[in-house]
């Protein structure tokens, strides 16, 4: 903190003090064996010493308090803690004490006193003694001004001012990403999976109490960072609960949209607001932090004015056997489709069945469920590919490549081989 | 290591300059030069103020320090025989001289550098002493230094072997086990606590290896060579106290790397070792995770330890163990109204807790009571000074007396001549934080 000292003569003295959590004192044991020169000498030293532990003095925590050594630093969502105190070093009986602490950050002025009564008199040695708390709220250069007005013996009224300036540090980075899931077979609503990747960018252990997605009125959230056996769910980042500084974590959530919207869920569009990260950590001796991240925005995927998903495939296929998959096209333009459905096929891909028929016409939003049947002249993973739907009000074509994957096995045992 | 002026008693400003955690000016490095053919002789590097006579030094004038005349020169068990040479107040210096003069009489220490020379039972346990004192001291630059010479400790000059006239027919290294433990300690206090990590692992396979030689029918260095059932007895528990001391060093050395998983899963591993150490290792675990920020966790702990001396049935200790948890739990939801009545209670099973005095204290100021606080802890410390002019109290009470007044540097003098009359010239005067 910086101190700017007030260069009228005052009766009064103001001392400031930031209150972060006591340390334990560790102590450093030296030992020997009783056969060695020192016999029990330096046994008995550390038995004696008051910082040990008695019965284990070989271990270094103790239990002793000491209290904060410096200002230290502090970070947004970390409470600032504050010793304030006015002590009369004059001879004279002094009236009328008024303290006020005030934070300047670089948007406000806060006050943290206490209560904003004078005191009526304070008496030689005497002290005023006020402990402020604020929770950090912003970014930078904070001020932390304390006035004291009094009035002397000989009426005189008296004023100075105190300034300790502090920077308020980043605790965190997080980044999130979105991932889109199709809508799959089980499933009739699109689920949005974030994956937000929390780093410790301050320079102490961090143990992370809370990390919970607050979901935003069209969501339902699932958190993925536990893996559930039996009762309880055990951590997906073990027993120890903490970030060492510099490290990340990923946390895992999936969102489902509620029932109400999941009917529009085909034809949900551009910038949606998923929620906010709620983070609560803790640090030395319950040392607490708290933040939360602006709303998460995410951009819906576009599909087009034809959205083609799969409603069924299977995962496995035997070599050049045809198989059968579910394809369902949904109208997510504002207007009626008269749609044709063509099939080409791949090197490997080859359609069964007639390419260029009618599928009919299909209002906006609604959908309809298209059974094809599809086989494969080439082992491995093959991609289905080759389907192209045609408007034929608009004559525009929409094509659809790479719409799944197949493994194509052969089933017979070749015995050459 | 630079001498101060003796404070003027008209109200100068205090000189007290003992730079405790860097190593004295005006040492020249140590050079090892190695002649040829022999081996370089130890040397001791930090030579002892030959002129002090600060604050402390002129007002204990009459109490007597330890000469190395008074004490003789016969080195074998001179503290048994010659009562120590570092008495009640720990003058950890003198006793460091006194090694080093010592060591001349065996051949060895000043001026020694690099002449060859033999080591003896006795050289070494000198040794030992000397270099424990110098790390008590924080002195661990020189430590490290004059342990050099010794290299990894097992060097061949440091067996029986080496020495058939000397010790016939005695086999194995002459190096005290504790000495071991110091060496491998030592590089963490140097910033090199991974180098502490890999001795430490050295040491305990070798006890584990010893251990379970003797385990299995064999002598300790897993030869066949018969020993009667009790000596084995005996070798087994002194093995086994040498595991868990290497075990400490390993978590409290992880500890200070802030590796917390592996530290707490040692810790746990010694209660196996040493039962009877349960509860203060499942405090200590606790107090671990209260520091990380895990409160649930360390509770659970707590809760073991409340178990684990509910069935030892040990009525005061039970609650003192409780009791003490209790109040950091407390102190760790920010509740310190309560973390205060939690020590206050430790102190009414056992009034003379230093611990539970000073965190009483320092709950006081959290809540706004700096008068109340600094009243309790300079009680304490004129009260019982052999209990509370403890480096972590007074640091405490200087800390408070910064808050409380623009006097605070007569108050910390005051102190400093209490410290002066009482402490030997081990104490780490940085504490009261005169500069």
């Amino acid at each position: 903190m910086d101190v700017n000292q007030a260069k009228q003569e005052q009766l009064l003295a103001l001392k400031v003090m930031r209150l972060t959590k006591p340390t334990l004192f560790t102590n450093m044991p030296v030992t020997c064996e009783d056969r060695d020169l020192p016999g029990d000498l330096f046994g008995r030293l550390m038995k004696e010493d008051p910082s040990t532990i008695k019965g284990a003095e070989t271990l270094t925590l103790g239990e002793m308090l000491t209290l904060p050594q410096n200002f230290g630093n502090i970070f947004l969502g970390e409470t600032f803690s504050s010793y304030i105190s006015v002590h009369n070093d004059s001879p004279q009986v002094v009236k009328d004490i008024l303290v006020k602490a005030d934070l300047q950050t670089s948007s406000q002025r806060l006050n943290l006193s206490a209560s904003n009564s004078a005191v009526a008199e304070l008496k030689p040695e005497c002290c005023i003694d006020d402990v402020i708390h604020h929770e950090v709220k912003e970014i930078g250069t904070h001020i932390l001004v304390c006035a004291v007005s009094y009035t002397t013996q000989t009426g005189e009224k008296l004023y100075f001012r105190k300034f300790f300036k502090f920077q308020v540090l980043k605790p965190l980075d997080v980044k999130t990403k979105f991932y889109n899931a199709e809508s799959d077979l089980s499933s009739v609503t699109d689920e949005v999976f974030l994956e937000a990747q929390i780093q410790n960018i301050t320079t102490s252990p961090m143990f992370m109490e809370k990390v919970s997605l607050e979901p935003s009125m069209m969501y339902n959230v699932s958190e993925l960072n536990t893996v559930v056996s039996g009762d309880d769910g055990a951590s997906t980042f073990g027993k120890m609960s903490y970030l060492q500084p510099m490290d990340t974590r990923q946390y895992l959530y999936c969102l489902k949209p509620k029932p109400e919207f999941a009917e529009k869920a085909g034809v949900i569009k551009g910038v949606t607001v998923i929620g906010k990260l709620d983070i609560v950590w803790k640090t030395n001796l319950g040392e607490r932090g708290r933040l939360q991240t602006s709303q998460l925005q995410r951009m819906a995927p576009g599909y087009g004015d034809v959205r083609l998903s799969l409603e069924m495939i299977p995962d496995t296929v035997n070599l050049e056997e045809p198989f059968d998959i579910t394809c369902k096209i949904t109208n997510c333009s504002e207007r009626t489709m008269d749609l044709v459905l063509e099939m080409c096929n791949t090197c490997s891909i080859h359609w069964c069945g007639v390419s260029g028929r009618q599928l009919g016409k299909l209002s906006p939003s609604s959908s309809l469920s298209l059974p094809l049947r599809v086989l494969s002249s080439v082992q491995g993973l093959q991609s289905i590919s080759g389907l192209r739907l045609t408007d034929t009000f608009l004559k525009r074509t929409y094509e659809y490549d790479d719409i799944a994957q197949v493994c194509v096995v052969c089933p017979y045992m070749n015995p050459e081989s | 290591m630079q001498q101060a002026r003796s404070p003027e008693r008209n109200g100068a400003e205090p000189a007290i300059a003992r730079a405790r955690r860097s190593p004295p000016p005006g040492l020249r490095p140590f050079d090892v030069e190695r002649a040829a053919g022999g081996r370089a002789a130890p040397k001791c590097v930090c030579p002892v103020k030959k002129d002090r006579n600060y604050a402390g030094r002129e007002l204990r004038g009459l109490r007597g320090l330890p000469r190395v005349s008074g004490v003789g020169r016969r080195n074998s068990c001179f503290i048994q025989r010659e009562g120590p040479p570092f008495d009640e107040h720990q003058e950890l210096e003198a006793a460091v001289d006194l090694t080093g003069r010592l060591l001349t009489a065996h051949g060895q220490g000043y001026g020694k550098s690099g002449l060859p020379t033999s080591h003896t039972t006795d050289s070494l346990q000198l040794w030992f002493v000397r270099l424990a004192l110098l790390t008590k001291l924080s002195l661990f630059q020189n430590a490290e230094l004059e342990f050099e010479p010794f290299g990894n400790l097992d060097q061949p000059d440091l067996y029986y072997e080496y020495y058939p006239t000397v010790y016939p027919g005695r086999r194995g290294s002459m190096v005290p086990f504790s000495m071991r433990v110091l060496h491998a300690e030592l590089p963490q206090y140097l910033g090199k606590a991974q180098e502490s990590l890999d001795r430490l692992h050295g040491m305990k396979i070798v006890c584990q290896t010893i251990l379970d030689n003797l385990e299995q029918g064999m002598a300790e260095d897993g030869s066949m060579i018969n020993i009667t059932q009790e000596n084995r007895q005996a070798s087994i528990q002194l093995w086994r106290s040498r595991l868990c001391r290497v075990m400490y060093s390993m978590a409290n050395c992880l500890l200070m790397m802030k590796d917390y998983v592996l530290a707490v899963e040692i810790y746990r591993s010694i209660i196996r070792y040493e039962p009877e150490q349960k509860p203060q290792l499942l405090s200590g675990i606790g107090r671990i995770f209260l520091q990380i920020g895990d409160i649930k966790t360390a509770e659970r702990y707590f809760e073991d330890v409340e178990k684990a001396v509910q069935s030892k049935g040990d009525g005061q200790c039970l609650n003192t163990f409780v009791l003490m948890n209790r109040a950091f739990v407390y102190l760790s939801q920010n509740n310190y109204a309560e973390a205060h009545a939690s020590f206050s209670d430790v102190l009414k099973i056992d009034p003379k807790n230093p611990v539970a005095s000073n965190n009483a204290a320092v709950c006081l100021l959290y809540l706004g009571r700096l008068k109340e606080s600094l009243g309790q802890l300079e009680g304490l410390v004129q009260q019982d000074p052999a209990l509370y002019l403890h480096e972590s109290v007074l640091f405490n009470l200087t800390t408070m007396y910064e808050l409380e007044s623009s006097r605070s540097n007569q108050k910390k003098q005051a102190l400093l001549e209490a410290v002066s009359c009482r402490e030997g010239d081990s104490f780490n005067t940085q504490c009261l934080k005169l500069v």
